[in-house]
């Protein structure tokens, strides 16, 4: 079966290159579009894929033509992964599937093999699709490691000897194609290489606006080319839409709201309005909600039911050096004082961000707060790393892990004991919509809990309260029609709003530190 | 006539293990994978006990108790959670102020379990 399959895509490709190409352009480009959409096929065997492979090369581009053919292998990334590569397996593959769709041209085609992928670009010449490629992984490394200079990823392109033989040629970095485009591939048409230094802006015109921005940035920074997200510059001209609201954390330890946590919500007051937005605007939201929490700790520092309030920020907009210092600047003018009401969480952590680089950050952002939270993906989080970092928490989000709730039980579970495993005793969660949800973060062991179902957005922060777990079951069941019931709604209520209310976490000095600021 | 006891988990291996235990010792069982088909399957044969976990998709226990309580007060319900869990006892303490008529913290021996559930027919 797989087999055939493989024929079959190498008949498409051989059309690609063949004959093919004079024939009905709309059809060709229908049918690859729909294969595209139906995902990557796999080889039965290796030697099989070589096979096709030679024959895909020989019969319909020929050794001049061979740059379109190009392997991106993942081999590096799996011995640098080590035994974590069985369980990371699917999430780097859909990383390297995303990126590569993300590239691709109706007439493009690729097939995966194992952990390689091959792509035979259809309409480009020599230059354009090895520096394409290079790009392709460009966007693996930065989307699984924060950093397009980690070298895990190789990149080949493939050839026939004039025996046969399929041979493979590694290719250099991106920068180093671009900073040596006049001598680069010496054996390459004369046209290609005096495309080569150019066409990578060619190509970001017809990619995303963020990679295009990037590749434009990259052709400038060659000479410094180890800060991928460097790149990403922001743009002042466009001022960020939306607000920024608070959400109300609850301590499941204390049973209060002690935190809120800023959030950047749309004009159609979506919370995850974020998750559409290139790069360059996630990083102007995190600037923007850096400034409206800066304002906020101006301005609530005199009341008396103070609350603690949370900076998220993600990590490509602190990824970067010079972004991170712009970021960085604004928190120093906090003084001492207020900075004992802040807490940031560094978000969106990418998977395999090797631990240097996150003790780099932690570093860097946690003399501004009073305590900091790394956020990680619920799959695949290298709690030991975030714990050895000296982050007071870890958490996630669920807002961007879509998991079936039977699942997202056993998840959660794995997640808070790995945090208490690696000696983290403040685990956080946020994104709960649901009561199963609560059910499941209280039952794990979560400490700090936010979502829909603790608390509304609030325009304003309301400050500290206390907020009984019954408080929060109530307001979930009412809304379903359902009457309170007779037997803990008065004293549960009514003992809560007893109790004092001021924010206070723990191992953090004291809740009098909180009242003299 | 044998009692009819509604065991809500979902855990298919609790539900098993349960469903053996209850069996053996006579009573008559139905089971459901979470707390909203439980209700409906409630609905369909009312029971005269009812074993619910607490942690559950969809629908979980407490909500599940207070739903079974609104719609039929004289439900004997029995909670169970834990497995594990660092907080289930927080659960297992608010199901018991809401409702549920004793709580079992996982892991539980079958003779506590069948003294529970002799206890709560026979009140």
């Amino acid at each position: 079966m797989q087999g055939q399959i493989v024929q079959q895509l190498g008949k498409t490709v051989a059309r690609l290159f063949g004959p093919a190409r004079r024939s009905d352009k709309a059809v060709r480009s229908r049918r690859l579009s729909s294969r595209r959409r139906r995902g990557p096929k796999t080889a039965a065997s290796e030697t099989e894929f070589l096979d096709q492979l030679k024959l895909i090369i020989r019969q319909n581009c020929g050794t001049a033509q061979a740059g379109r053919v190009n392997i991106i292998g993942l081999e590096r990334l799996k011995a640098t992964l080590g035994d974590r590569w069985s369980e990371l397996r699917d999430r780097v593959h859909a990383v390297t599937r995303s990126a590569i769709q993300k590239y691709l041209e109706p007439n493009d085609v690729w097939v995966a093999s194992g952990d390689k992928f091959v792509i035979a670009f259809g309409s480009l010449n020599f230059a354009e699709a090895q520096t394409k490629c290079r790009m392709i992984v460009r966007l693996i490394e930065t989307g699984l490691l924060g950093d397009a200079c980690a070298e895990t990823i190789s990149v080949a392109t493939a050839a026939t000897t004039l025996q046969g033989e399929v041979i493979f040629r590694d290719l250099p970095s991106l920068e180093a194609m671009i900073a040596s485009a006049p001598t680069f591939f010496a054996g390459a048409p004369r046209h290609d290489r005096e495309t080569l230094s150019g066409m990578s802006a060619a190509i970001a015109r017809r990619a995303e606006p963020s990679s295009a921005h990037a590749v434009a940035q990259a052709e400038k920074q060659a000479a410094a080319p180890c800060d991928s997200v460097e790149a990403i510059e922001l743009a002042d001209d466009e001022p960020v839409r939306g607000q920024v609201v608070w959400e109300p954390v609850w301590d499941a330890r204390t049973r209060r709201i002690t935190i809120y946590r800023a959030r950047y919500v749309d004009d159609a007051a979506r919370e995850s309005a974020t998750k559409t937005l290139a790069e360059e605007d996630i990083g102007k939201v995190d600037f923007a909600v850096r400034d409206a929490v800066i304002d906020q700790l101006e301005r609530r520092v005199t009341e008396t039911r103070l609350a603690a309030i949370a900076l998220p920020v993600r990590f490509w907009t602190v990824a970067s050096w010079s972004r991170r210092r712009d970021y960085l600047a604004g928190l120093e003018k906090v003084s001492p004082e207020r900075r004992q009401l802040l807490l940031i969480i560094l978000s969106d952590l990418p998977f395999g961000v090797p631990p240097t680089r996150l003790v780099e950050l932690v570093a860097a952002l946690r003399p501004l707060c009073r305590e900091l939270i790394v956020e990680a993906g619920l799959h695949g989080a290298d709690i030991p790393a975030i714990a050895a970092a000296r982050a007071f928490g870890v958490g996630t989000d669920l807002h961007s892990n879509e998991v079936a709730e039977q699942l997202l039980i056993a998840k959660l579970d794995q997640f808070a004991r790995n945090a208490v495993r690696a000696g983290i005793a403040n685990a956080c969660l946020a994104g709960v919509h649901t009561i199963p949800q609560v059910a499941a973060a209280i039952g794990a062991g979560f400490r700090y809990i936010s979502g829909g179902a603790i608390g509304p957005l609030e325009a304003e922060i309301s400050g500290a309260r206390p907020l009984d777990i019954d408080e929060i079951y109530r307001t979930n069941i009412e809304a379903k029609g359902f009457t309170w019931p007779w037997l803990c709604a008065q004293g549960g209520r009514r003992r809560a709003r007893s109790e004092p209310a001021i924010a206070s976490l723990s191992r953090i000095p004291s809740e009098a530190d909180a009242r003299t600021v | 006539m044998r009692k009819k006891i509604l065991i809500i988990d979902d855990d298919a291996t609790v539900r098993y293990t349960l469903r053996r235990i209850l069996l053996s010792a006579g009573y008559a069982v139905l089971d459901a994978p979470n707390g909203k088909k439980g209700v409906q399957l409630f609905q369909l044969e009312p029971a005269d006990l009812v074993i619910t976990d607490i942690i559950m998709p969809e629908q979980e226990g407490i909500e599940t108790i207070i739903e079974l309580k609104s719609r039929e007060p004289q439900t004997r319900i029995i909670a169970i959670s834990g497995g594990g869990r660092t907080g289930a006892r927080d659960l297992l303490h608010m199901a018991e102020r809401l409702g549920a008529d004793a709580v079992l913290h996982k892991p539980f021996d079958t003779a506590e379990l069948i003294k529970a559930v002799k206890e709560k027919l026979a009140a």
